[in-house]
């Protein structure tokens, strides 16, 4: 299986791994985790998008060159029900149910992950991990229905370049 | 009117699922600095099936999503579910 794959079943082994009472260090990495899954699956469709040719070892190299910073703010410019930016302008209609899902999951779960991983004073529960989780397995799904479409390849080369206006 | 009382006037009008028994408002700043807002939507006790059912989760993240948009406040909502009895 590739990476995103197993970081999603990871991320719920995590969540489900303390039966009765589960540990925050648990609930804390299974969010991570969902959060890089998600990173890795939009990168990894991204670099197989713009590396068409069966040079892997470039693709790898291009996997290093994505900022999760720019790649927040990309996903606003589909994300956003009225976001006025060079990116939507490219889309011939407002952006998929689906695409808004996949760009809307991957800010929340970046913040999530900032939460997770330095901020103790909010403690996560199970029953909020786990929604995270099933909102990331959606949006896996979501990502395979638009790929290789028109705005998931605009989307997708937004996640890496800046646009200039 | 504060930013907390128009995002729950326009979350009251939104039609919001029934397996939703309530929902916080919290204004926040986010990781890169911007201007928030965490939305706690509280999950009945008997309906918790839904935390697993991420399309339906979605679908009501997309509707808060609009009417904080449609209420006019540039604010990123963050929408988040939990079960009643994990509630704060």
């Amino acid at each position: 299986m590739a990476l995103h794959d197993d970081l999603l079943d990871q991320a719920d082994l995590l969540a489900h791994h303390d039966p009765v009472k589960p540990k925050q260090a648990s609930l804390r990495r299974a969010t991570s985790a969902a959060y890089y899954a998600l990173f890795h699956l939009l990168i990894d469709a991204s670099t197989r998008f713009m590396v068409t040719s069966q040079r892997e070892e470039l693709r790898k190299q291009l996997t290093r060159s994505y900022d999760h910073g720019h790649m927040e703010k990309a996903a606003r410019a589909f994300a956003a029900p009225a976001a006025n930016n060079p990116w939507r302008a490219l889309l011939a209609q407002p952006p998929s149910a689906a695409l808004v899902d996949v760009a809307s999951t991957f800010i929340m779960l970046q913040e999530q992950r900032h939460e997770a991983d330095y901020d103790l004073s909010r403690p996560f529960t199970r029953s909020a991990t786990k929604a995270s989780i099933a909102r990331a397995r959606t949006a896996f799904a979501s990502w395979n229905s638009i790929a290789g479409t028109e705005e998931g390849d605009i989307f997708v080369v937004a996640l890496l370049i800046r646009a200039r206006t | 009117m504060s930013v907390v009382a128009q995002i729950e006037a326009a979350l009251k009008s939104a039609k919001l699922p029934k397996w939703i028994d309530r929902f916080t408002v919290e204004p926040m700043t986010d990781h890169s600095g911007g201007r928030a807002v965490r939305i706690t939507l509280v999950v009945r006790e008997d309906q918790t099936d839904v935390l697993q059912d991420g399309a339906a989760l979605n679908d009501v993240a997309r509707r808060v999503h609009s009417a904080v948009d449609e209420a006019g406040l540039d604010l990123w909502p963050y929408s988040e579910f939990v079960s009643a009895s994990e509630a704060a």
